[in-house]
């Protein structure tokens, strides 16, 4: 299985639009670092203005936390393209190349290469997160020096001291990573669908935006779904910035993505090993 | 004598795509050692039948046995024997040839060395282009490194579905050449799929035609073509009343086409001195008696009666 893995993360490394989404991250985040840099206490005053009105608010400046809050809260609404760009393609781009034809009839069973595939892709989202913390989070402290982080609320704000922002970080990091996944299983599985790459990600981000959409209208029927959408649960990494830390939100919210990632998969399982490879 | 085990049988396979019957009930025998020629017409059923086999498709039903076991459709072990091309292989394009090689044999469990690879690649031709990317090779490139993909893991049975799909004549011959070499000087058996007669004609050892999902003949190359059965066509300017003749005299005359000025009868070599003579009996104008037998005239005339058997039916 391992070598299967190491295959499959190969064939990834090998694609040129595996880069995109590193490539888009470094941009990103280095442009709005260097934007901060320049011009950052104007950005946090506009912040903190309704709040002003309210609250007498004396020596907030920026840090390297707070940068990385705000790039990680701007960055991630991309973040499920970026991954679904690979993970959308994994199935898909072997028919559409028609590689699938050599690759199933090895002597490994349908089953085992499914899974390398979203073990790779796993692999490439971890890698994604894992340097979009690298270059948000460390990276801003760098830049930026250590601080308390405030977390700007509609109504409210809460200080997260300095030493109390590591965990915090790395377990939004955490969350970040299985909401992610939770868009790697959904274009795995349209992936296994489709004839074509270009299909699983078109598709894969409407379903989310759809979701989005309902997610942000309170209507009553909206309302009774809105706690079954994924995408409900796939900004709950926020509340790891909150105090008292919400727990058992987190626990629900995680527990509804852990689901949908195993339905996603049961369901790609089931219709991978079923079908007939005719093109 | 006991007649050997065939390395392949497959017996009533049958495989349908909503309402279409793509299969139905199709056998064939491969012998070890053997080039086999698969032939039909496009949608006949060679790719569904090689699919089945290869575990791509599943059928609805059928056995299907290799050396003398039965197994399950792209039963690992068995895929573990077998090298195949389906209808055109397709490589990961911006990949060398060694590293598209180095993938497949991994995937058999196997990490084989440079020289290994390499030694694949002056059996294809190839050598030189090892570390260049599979995309900027041709089609006919492709088709031999293909080859050298299929063989790699050393399997006893090589199957290739539409090898000489857009091979210029030159890939043809050089497919030709290095099929003949693995059978001789390796001794792999190969079944190779197409609708390219005259292509068949000059490799396989033994053929079977399928029309319609079903196997309408099978056997040995050599005795078929042989001087037995030949088809003579009979050139006159009254192929209706010739026709009628021959019919009269006992022998198997098919029905002159409309239009057509000329008639087809089965015979043997031997029998064409006395065919002429009669001919010359009944005063009616004969201008050429040409003998013919070659697969392509076989293959018309089967899949013609094929046809005809369907449509009475």
């Amino acid at each position: 299985m391992l070598e299967l893995i190491k295959i499959e993360t190969f064939k990834i490394a090998a694609k040129p639009r595996s880069y995109i989404g590193f490539a888009a991250v470094t941009a990103i985040v280095v442009l709005i670092q260097l934007a901060l840099y320049a011009d950052g206490q104007s950005y946090l005053d506009f912040l903190i203005q309704s709040l002003n009105q309210t609250f007498e608010i004396e020596g907030i400046g920026f840090n390297g936390n707070m940068v990385g809050f705000i790039i990680l809260q701007t960055l991630i609404i991309q973040m499920p393209l970026l991954v679904a760009l690979v993970s959308g393609d994994a199935i898909s781009g072997e028919m559409q190349g028609g590689t699938i034809r050599g690759l199933l009839t090895k002597p490994v069973s349908r089953s085992r290469i499914l899974w390398a595939k979203f073990a790779a892709s796993e692999l490439y989202t971890f890698l994604l997160v894992l340097w979009l913390g690298v270059l948000a989070w460390l990276g801003s402290l760098l830049l930026f020096g250590e601080g308390d982080l405030v977390v700007l609320k509609s109504d409210s704000l809460v200080i997260v001291r300095s030493a109390d922002t590591a965990w915090r970080f790395m377990s939004a990091f955490v969350l970040a990573f299985v909401s992610l996944s939770v868009v790697v299983s959904l274009s795995f599985l349209l992936s296994a669908m489709s004839e074509n790459s270009i299909a699983p990600i078109i598709i894969t981000m409407s379903i989310i935006l759809l979701f989005t959409i309902i997610g942000t209208f309170d209507i009553p029927i909206f309302n009774k779904i809105k706690p079954w959408l994924f995408t409900t649960h796939m900004i709950v990494w926020r509340n790891f910035f909150d105090r008292p830390l919400p727990m058992n939100q987190i626990l629900t919210s995680l527990s509804v993505m852990l689901f949908h990632i195993a339905a996603f998969l049961t369901l790609t399982h089931v219709y991978f090993n079923k079908k007939d490879i005719t093109q | 004598m006991q007649k050997p085990i065939p390395i392949l049988e497959i017996e009533n396979l049958r495989k349908r795509f909503g309402g279409f019957q793509a299969l139905d009930g199709l056998n064939l025998s491969v012998q070890r050692g053997e080039i086999f020629g698969f032939l039909g017409s496009n949608g006949a059923g060679k790719s569904t039948t090689i699919r089945c086999l290869l575990g791509l498709i599943a059928p609805d039903s059928g056995n299907i046995r290799f050396r003398g076991e039965p197994i399950r459709p792209g039963q690992r072990d068995f895929l573990r024997q077998v090298g195949c091309i389906i209808e055109k292989p397709d490589f990961y394009g911006s990949l060398s040839a060694l590293r598209n090689l180095e993938i497949s044999a991994r995937m058999y469990g196997m990490k084989p060395s440079s020289a290994e690879m390499q030694e694949m690649l002056v059996l294809v031709g190839l050598e030189t282009r090892g570390n260049d990317a599979v995309k900027t090779f041709s089609q006919g490139m492709k088709q031999r490194l293909g080859i050298a993909q299929a063989l790699l893991h050393q399997p006893e049975l090589i199957i290739l579905d539409e090898p000489t799909n857009g091979l210029d004549p030159k890939g043809m011959i050089d497919l030709r050449n290095i099929l003949r070499q693995l059978k001789t000087e390796l001794g792999k058996t190969i079944i190779i799929s197409s609708h390219i007669l005259s292509e068949i004609e000059q490799l396989a050892d033994s053929f079977c035609i399928i029309d319609h999902g079903k196997t309408i003949a099978q056997g040995n190359t050599a005795e078929w073509l042989s001087e037995k059965n030949m088809l003579l066509s009979i050139e006159t300017d009254q192929p209706d009343a010739l026709a009628e003749h021959l019919r009269q005299s006992g022998r198997s005359v098919e029905a002159p086409k409309p239009g057509s000025n000329s008639i087809t009868l089965t015979a043997d070599r031997s029998e064409i001195p006395e065919i002429q003579r009669f001919l010359a009996q009944t005063g009616l104008p004969v201008y050429s008696i040409s003998p013919r037998k070659r697969l392509e005239d076989l293959f018309l005339q089967l899949t013609e009666q094929s046809e005809r058997h369907a449509g009475t039916h």
